[in-house]
């Protein structure tokens, strides 16, 4: 029994100390000094996160269909806990790191991706330095130590005079080295605020691109972070305004924007077309492009208000979308932005089909699903899984609607209490089919709603559902809340809500631009700093 | 008292080969299992274990046989079983306690089917333990290039269901809340077991280096940072061991030219595990004909709606169809099991098959009465009959009993499993 035991220990990932390791005597974790600066395994980077830096480092566009996906707990990617490196990761890394280097010359060379120059004909040695240095901070996101640098130095001798397998074996290295693949962070208590640890420029350069960019620091970024520019709150304020205002800002959004709208299942949806015959081969695209240019101009555009998600009357269309809408396609064929009159019932994300079809099923509408997703992804206002005991509402009629459905359904005490606060929400889009079309002629359906819990409650139709959610002033703290779960990978914890007062106050006084709840968040101490608890792990 | 047994590595070691060599009934005590080291090479049993899931569960008033014991009368669901009747162990009454527990987090699906072959209760973060298979592979799967294999026929495409998402995505978990990523793609799981290894051509130093840089991190953090390193160092180790060339052993099946429609790329995968297991490049392999919570449409069968749509709208023509498509995908695998044939006789016989899923019905969502196969002789079992267990016994119990027919040394598993179902 002792060995499974052993065995099984050391397969779970449980306190698996490394004996005898050798530890600097003054970075001991279990011995705390104060002047001394600790290290932290934040977390792997997401699949996105790598698959992003490696773009942006290796100069290439491009997929790693490699790596595998990764898991989302409370709708995001960014949870340490679902973050594992398996084999299969490990191999993934192996083969990634190996084309890397194998394409060094491919690429252009060792100067086209150090952008300096590098020149392995001429002064080998100097090259293979400046690619261990450059690249290796490039790829670290801090600079390396002289050991480490000597380390790799060894690697590249190793190589026996070969030159080319040298930079392949320092690129594969780096590119396996888990401080490319974790956000280790380092931090020093902060005299500031006691209790508190600040992070390094580096760790505080990390964080800011892989929330605000979605991608690692460029060169520029770790530069300003060598020249303790982060080193202070005033500092990364600045900081942090400019990468909002850099290009890369749109994809790192973006990405916050596709994780909390579930953006990403509409990927693989499925939808029988012989129910909904407007549905033609692979739409998901389509879907998500339109939300995305949509929600794009919401966060970036001029007058950009976040809460134009709920109620923004207009869209972007190609000639696929346009056919779920049941309107003429664009004459030019290309992506246009159109405007919706009053009164058409279109607005906001709402009524788009992204949003329409990822929560219907492949034959029909979903109230429930729909309700759910009101409370959960806009409302932060979540409803508990359906008891182990939950069944299907029998089949009924052919020609019963929905409502009718749910009504049988509501009768059953089990079911009711979360079925109250779910069912009434997604009742009033019932005149929107699973695709993102118009139920037209079937005066049945009213499209009556309410949200328990909201005054005023009742609505009709998902327009006016949207202007409720705007009035209601929930929806804002809602948002900050998701963008608080996703840059810091996990659930609010109480403390958190000043934070989040802090975020929303910031947006609303900004004509509700979401670049300022994103700055205040990034400037609070729950952003720059990690609590004891964090260190002491 | 248990009796003393060589480690396989020890035994392998001593042999200096990978070879697996037939085990003897003699070897054989009465429960199956090996005389300590009775016979003079000391060899265990090799017995190969592997999961086989389908989604959604059955209508089981048309997959349970209405009779026991050896001459059980094929039900509409079973019936492409019937050809392998003799090497199946259909089993009644089991129940599994873990998705059914108020602690057990997330949706319906992702509970049942994170809790399928791990039977523990899940956590915000996924399973509640390892799999069965993977809890074997850790003690035993020391001595083949892949500790374990994990594939599933479908593109990684989580549903949405409160919870984990990768608890819809993985049918195999290394341990608590660490989901063994699969192989999805046939022409990736053939380039993974028969391709030709890409050297990183530093002849082992890149793999030093990063193993020390991973060993200096380590030793500067704190003790739950550690413990993750130490599992990237034991990918690590399984990656290397998985890059290392095994003996040349033909895979007798060539990899696809193009994507293949999901039941001709099942077929393929199927074949594949086979070779790997003929070829001795693993023992353990997790099966899983769709992701759970599979929503794909059908239309090999005429069914263009989502699978799992069609298990709630309850038509139980429709869901026997399905039921029966994934028992011929079950009998194609037996069949390639019982044709691989070499000196020691069916690969089938060393081989033990679960095959069941997360739901008994899936329009219910029910965890009690699930559908469940044992096929193959592995570790002496002796099948050929419909066996009815108690009502609600814990399909724990089977799994303690396939771990300990495959020579796993565990006296418990999971929930409720604390003693072994005796098995024929």
């Amino acid at each position: 029994m002792g060995r499974i035991k052993i065995l099984a220990l050391v397969m779970l990932g449980a306190a698996c100390a490394t004996p005898g390791a050798a530890r600097d005597a003054g970075t001991d974790p279990e011995q705390p000094v104060d002047d001394q600066p600790r290290l932290v395994v934040r977390r792997r980077l997401t699949r996105d996160e790598l698959s992003a830096t490696l773009r942006a480092l290796l100069r290439r566009g491009g997929e790693f269909p490699q790596l595998p996906l990764d898991a989302r707990i409370r709708g995001f990617d960014t949870s340490p806990e679902v973050l594992p490196v398996s084999s299969a990761h490990a191999a993934a890394f192996a083969l990634i790191a190996n084309e890397a280097a194998v394409q060094i010359e491919l690429s252009g060379g060792p100067a086209v991706l150090l952008g300096a120059p590098c020149n392995l004909a001429g002064d080998a040695d100097r090259c293979v330095d400046a690619f261990i240095r450059r690249l290796g901070r490039r790829v670290y996101r801090r600079a390396l130590s002289d050991e480490e640098v000597a380390s790799y130095h060894a690697l590249a001798a190793a190589a026996g005079g070969d030159h080319g397998q040298a930079l392949r074996s320092v690129m594969s290295a780096l590119l396996q080295s888990p401080w490319f693949l974790y956000a280790v962070e380092s931090a020093r208590r902060d005299p500031a605020r006691p209790g508190r640890w600040r992070l390094d420029g580096w760790s505080t350069a990390t964080r800011l691109a892989l929330l605000l960019w979605g991608e690692g620091p460029d060169d520029a970024l770790l530069d300003r972070a060598a020249r303790g520019e982060l080193d202070t709150d005033e500092g990364a304020r600045r900081v942090a305004a400019d990468m909002l205002a850099d290009g890369r800002a749109r994809a790192g959004v973006g990405r916050f924007l596709r994780e909390w709208l579930r953006l990403y299942a509409v990927d693989w949806l499925q939808r029988d077309p012989t129910r909904y015959p407007r549905w033609q081969g692979n739409l998901g695209g389509d879907l998500r492009e339109e939300t995305v240019r949509f929600a794009d101009e919401v966060v970036w555009g001029e007058g950009g208000d976040l809460r134009d998600l709920l109620t923004g009357p207009w869209t972007w269309m190609n000639p696929a979308i346009a056919g779920l809408y049941g309107v003429a396609p664009p004459p030019s064929g290309a992506w246009t932005r159109v405007a919706f009159p009053d009164g058409e019932g279109r607005a906001g994300i709402l009524t788009q089909p992204s949003v329409l079809a990822i929560t219907a099923l492949s034959r029909r509408e979903s109230a429930t699903l729909r309700g759910e997703y009101v409370r959960s992804v806009l409302l932060c206002d979540p409803v508990g899984s359906p008891p182990p005991e939950a069944a299907d509402v029998p089949p009924g009629p052919a020609d019963e609607t929905e409502r009718q459905r749910l009504a049988r359904h509501a009768s059953a005490p089990a079911c009711a209490s979360c079925h109250a606060r779910l069912d009434p929400v997604g009742l009033g889009f019932e005149r929107y089919d699973g695709v993102g079309g118009m139920i037209a002629g079937r005066d049945d359906l009213t499209g009556r709603g309410s949200v328990a819990g909201l005054t005023p409650a009742d609505f009709t139709g998902p327009v006016e559902l949207g202007r409720l959610l705007r009035a209601s002033g929930r929806f804002e703290r809602c948002a900050a809340t998701q963008l608080l779960r996703f840059a810091l990978g996990r659930a609010e914890a109480p403390r958190d809500e000043a934070t989040i007062d802090l975020m929303t106050r910031a947006l609303a006084a900004s004509s509700y631009r979401f670049p300022a709840m994103a700055a205040a968040l990034v400037t609070s101490e729950a952003f720059l700093t990690l609590s004891d608890a964090e260190v002491m792990r | 008292m248990r009796p003393f047994r060589l480690s396989r590595r020890a035994v392998l070691r001593g042999l200096g080969a990978t070879i697996a060599l037939p085990v003897l009934d003699a070897m054989l005590d009465d429960r199956g299992r090996l005389h300590g080291v009775a016979h003079a090479q000391g060899m265990e049993a090799p017995v190969c274990l592997v999961t086989w899931f389908f989604a959604h569960g059955t209508k089981m008033d048309a997959w349970t046989p209405p009779d026991d014991g050896a001459r059980w009368t094929p039900t509409p669901c079973l019936a492409p079983l019937d050809a392998h009747r003799g090497d199946l162990l259909v089993l009644t009454g089991l129940a599994n306690p873990a998705p059914e527990l108020l602690s057990s987090v997330g949706g319906p699906h992702s509970r049942g089917a994170a809790s399928w072959a791990s039977g523990m209760p899940t956590s915000a973060t996924g399973a509640g333990g390892p799999t069965f298979e993977r809890l074997a592979a850790a003690e035993l799967g020391g001595a083949t290039r892949f500790r374990a294999l994990s594939v599933v026929n479908a593109p990684e495409a989580p549903g949405v269901e409160s919870g984990s998402s990768a608890m819809l995505t993985n049918l195999s978990w290394s341990g608590p809340s660490r989901p063994a990523p699969a192989t999805r793609d046939p022409a990736q799981l053939f380039a993974q077991l028969f391709g030709s290894v890409r050297s990183d051509g530093s002849g082992g130093s890149v793999l030093d280096h990063v193993r020390g840089e991973l060993l200096a991190l380590q030793s500067r953090v704190g003790r739950d940072d550690r413990a993750r390193l130490e599992e990237h160092l034991g990918a690590v180790r399984d990656m290397e061991r998985a890059a290392t060339p095994g003996a040349a052993c033909s895979p007798g099946v060539a990899p696809p030219d193009a994507t293949l429609p999901p039941p001709e790329s099942a077929r393929l995968l199927l074949r594949l595990i086979t070779a790997a297991l003929r070829c001795d490049l693993t023992r353990f392999a997790s099966f899983a004909l769709s992701n759970a919570l599979n929503n794909s449409p059908l239309p090999w069968l005429g069914l263009n709606d989502g699978h799992h749509d069609l298990s709630h709208q309850d038509d139980h023509d429709t869901i026997v169809r399905i039921t029966r498509d994934a028992m011929e995908h079950a009998a194609f695998f037996l069949g390639e099991l019982a044709a691989a044939r070499d000196a020691r006789g069916r690969l089938l016989d060393r081989c033990l098959v679960f095959i069941s899923s997360e739901v008994s019905d899936g329009a219910r969502h029910d965890y009690r009465d699930l559908p469940v196969i044992v096929a193959g002789r592995g570790g002496g079992v002796a099948p050929g009959a419909h066996l009815r267990v108690a009502p609600h016994t814990s399909i724990c119990r089977l799994y303690l009993s396939l771990l300990q027919r495959a020579g796993a040394r565990v006296d418990r598993f999971g929930l409720d499993g604390e003693s072994p179902l005796a098995l024929p």
